[in-house]
C-alpha cells in the first residue's frame, strides 16, 4: 500500500496506518532535520514534534501534492524553529559538543562514518545528498522541498558526491603523512 | 553515470542513518492528537481529464500484455515511430474498465497456471560473463523494455461496449476489445457496481474472468481540479490474500504508476514506472523490487533521431549477487535468418568486461 492510501487511513483514525507510515518515512524525516539542527538530541525532539505536527493537521493534507513532500516540508519547518530557539538560548560550540554533527574539528572515530563525509558539504548540499540518499527522493522532489530547480539539484548533488570523494582521499592522504 | 566510489559513499550514508535514526514512535499519542472528524472529501468541480488518462491508462494495459512472457512474436515492420497516439476516453466506465484489465492481466501472467505460485524471476549482475545467466537476465530485462517500447512508442487502439450487466449481482458491464501481441483480437468484460461516495469519488466492485479465472476486482476513483488518482485491487479467486494492487496517478504532466504483487500475505514485489515528457526526450524509469533485489531501468528515447535508438541505463542492487552497473543501446533490427524484427542490445558493464552484443525477441505487434 503506498503512502497516500495510509494517508487515508490516518484520516479515518487507523492507528495502524501512523505506524505504517512512520515506518516508511522516519529516515527520511531524520534525515532532513538534522542537517538543520545539527544536534542528534535536538533533532529527535524536533522529529517528535514532526510527527505530532502531522497528526494534527493531518485533515488539511491536499492529495495534490506529494505525501512525502508535505510530511518533509513540516520537518524542514520544525528543525528550523528547533535550531532558532535553541540558538536564541545556548551558545554552541563544536568543539565542547562531541554530539554535534557535521563539523571536520573532531576526528573520524568520534562520529558516524557518514558525518565525516558529508562535512565536506554545505549545509544544503547535505540536505540534497541526504534527501536522495538516505530519503530516496527524486530529484525534482528534492527540489520542490528545497524550492530549487532540479537542474540545480542534479548538478549539486553530483557535485557533492564528487566532493566528499576527494575530501576523503585528502583525509586520508594527510593521515598517511602524518 | 555513478562511479563506484560515489556508489561506495552512497551506501555508507544510507546504511548509517538507518541505523541510527531513533525511534520516537512510543512518544505520540496518537488518540490525543488525530481529531475525530471525517476525512476532508475532494470536489469535483470540472469534467474529467478522460482524454489524458485514457491515454495511459491504455499504455499500461499494453504494459500488463506485453509482460506475459509467453506472448508470441509478432512479425512487423519496424520501421519508424508514431508517437503520441492517444486513445480518448469518454466516460469513467471506460477508465474503470482499463483499469480493472491491467490489474487482473498483470495478476493473471504474474501467477504460474493460474495458481497462486507466482513466478519469481531473477536479476543478476552481468559481470561474471556466464553466458547463460546473462541470457536468463536479459530475457527479464526484455519484457520490460518491451512494455517500455508499447509506452514510449505509443500505438494503441481499444474499443469499449457498454450494456445492462446479464449477471444477477452486478449491474453494469463494459465490454473491453483490441488486439493482442499475436495480432488476434480479445475482449475482456468487467461485471460490475458502482457507489458515489462523494463528488468525484467512486467504489467499484465487481468481476473479470480472463484465462477461464474470475478474479475479483474492487477500487477507487477520485478526481480532483487537475489530477485523478485510482486504486484497484485485483483478488486470486481462490486466495484472498494472494492479489495484485495497482495505484495510478496522473497530475499535470506526470504519470506514475506503481504495482504491488501480494502472495498468501507476502509482499513479492513492488514496480513503479514512471512518465516524463521533456522536450527533447522522453524518459521512463522503472523500478523492480523484491527481497533480494532492486534492479532500476532509466529508458531515454531522444526525439528527432533517426535510427530511434533507445538508451537504457541499468542498475542492480543484489543482496547475494552484489551491485552493477551499465548501459545498454536498444535498437530494433530485422534479423534475415528468422525472418522477424528482434531487439539488439549493446551491452556496456561499467568497470566490467568488454562490451557485447544479443540479441533478444521483439514481442511488439505492428500496425502497418
Amino acid at each position: 500500500m503506498k503512502l497516500e492510501q495510509y494517508v487515508k487511513a490516518i484520516q479515518k483514525n487507523d492507528e495502524s496506518a501512523f505506524e505504517a507510515v512512520y515506518h516508511k518515512t522516519r529516515h527520511a524525516v531524520y534525515a532532513m532535520i538534522l542537517p538543520i539542527v545539527r544536534d542528534r538530541s535536538l533533532a529527535e525532539d524536533a522529529m517528535q514534534e514532526t510527527y505530532i505536527k502531522m497528526l494534527k493537521y493531518i485533515h488539511s493534507y491536499k492529495k495534490k501534492y506529494k505525501f512525502m513532500n508535505w510530511l518533509l516540508t513540516i520537518a524542514k519547518n520544525t528543525a528550523l524553529d528547533t535550531y532558532r530557539e535553541r540558538s536564541k538560548h545556548t551558545y554552541i560550540n563544536a568543539q565542547d559538543n562531541p554530539d554535534l554533527f557535521i563539523s571536520k574539528e573532531s576526528t573520524v572515530e568520534k562520529r558516524m562514518m557518514s558525518e565525516y563525509y558529508l562535512s565536506f558539504l554545505s549545509k544544503e548540499d547535505q540536505q540534497i545528498v541526504l534527501l536522495r540518499v538516505v530519503a530516496g527522493l527524486k530529484h525534482r522532489d528534492i527540489a520542490a522541498i528545497l524550492q530549487m530547480p532540479t537542474g540545480t539539484v542534479t548538478y549539486r548533488y553530483q557535485k557533492a558526491l564528487n566532493t566528499m570523494k576527494k575530501g576523503s582521499k585528502e583525509g586520508k592522504d594527510h593521515e598517511k603523512q602524518e | 553515470m555513478k562511479n563506484k566510489n560515489n556508489k561506495h559513499i552512497e551506501k555508507m550514508i544510507k546504511n548509517d542513518f538507518h541505523n541510527h535514526t531513533p525511534d520516537i514512535i512510543d512518544s505520540i499519542d496518537f488518540k490525543e492528537l488525530v481529531p475525530q472528524q471525517s476525512a476532508k472529501q475532494s470536489i469535483f468541480k470540472r469534467k474529467l481529464p478522460y482524454g489524458l488518462v485514457a491515454t495511459f491508462t491504455a499504455i499500461v494495459i499494453v504494459l500488463m500484455v506485453v509482460m506475459g512472457p509467453e506472448a508470441p512474436i509478432a512479425p512487423g515492420n519496424g520501421n519508424g515511430v508514431d508517437p503520441g497516439t492517444t486513445l480518448e476516453l469518454s466516460s469513467k466506465q471506460e477508465f474503470y474498465s482499463v483499469g480493472a484489465f491491467s490489474a487482473v492481466t498483470l495478476l493473471d501472467q504474474t501467477l504460474d497456471n493460474n495458481n497462486v505460485n507466482a513466478k519469481t524471476p531473477m536479476v543478476k549482475p552481468l559481470s561474471n560473463q556466464d553466458t547463460a545467466l546473462i541470457e536468463d537476465y536479459l530475457s527479464y530485462v526484455n519484457g520490460y523494455i518491451n512494455m517500455a517500447e508499447s509506452i514510449i512508442m505509443g500505438r494503441e487502439s481499444l474499443s469499449f461496449h457498454f450494456k445492462t450487466s446479464p449477471l444477477d449481482d452486478y449491474t453494469y458491464s463494459v465490454q473491453l476489445s483490441g488486439i493482442n501481441l499475436n495480432g488476434t483480437t480479445y475482449t475482456r468484460t468487467l461485471h460490475y457496481n458502482e457507489t458515489e461516495v462523494d463528488e468525484g469519488a467512486y467504489i467499484i466492485d465487481g468481476i473479470m474472468v480472463i484465462n477461464n479465472v474470475t478474479y475479483k476486482v474492487e477500487g477507487e476513483v477520485e478526481i480532483d481540479d487537475d489530477d485523478i488518482e485510482m486504486s484497484l485491487i485485483a483478488t486470486h479467486p481462490d486466495n484472498e490474500d494472494t492479489y495484485l494492487e495497482i495505484y495510478q496517478s496522473i497530475e499535470n504532466d506526470e504519470q506514475t504508476y506503481e504495482y504491488e504483487f501480494v502472495r498468501n500475505g507476502d509482499t513479492i514485489f513492488e514496480s513503479s514506472l514512471e512518465i516524463e515528457f521533456e522536450e527533447e526526450d522522453i524518459i521512463t524509469e522503472i523500478t523492480h523490487e523484491t527481497l533480494d533485489v532492486e534492479l532500476e531501468l532509466t529508458i531515454t528515447r531522444l526525439l528527432h533521431q533517426q535510427d530511434n535508438a533507445l538508451t537504457i541505463e541499468y542498475e542492480i542492487d543484489s543482496k547475494t549477487q552484489g551491485d552493477e552497473e551499465g548501459i545498454m543501446i536498444l535498437r530494433v533490427i530485422y534479423d534475415e535468418t528468422q525472418s522477424r524484427f528482434v531487439y539488439e542490445y549493446v551491452i556496456t558493464i561499467e568497470d566490467g568486461p568488454a562490451t557485447f552484443t544479443l540479441y533478444k525477441p521483439r514481442q511488439y505487434q505492428e500496425t502497418e
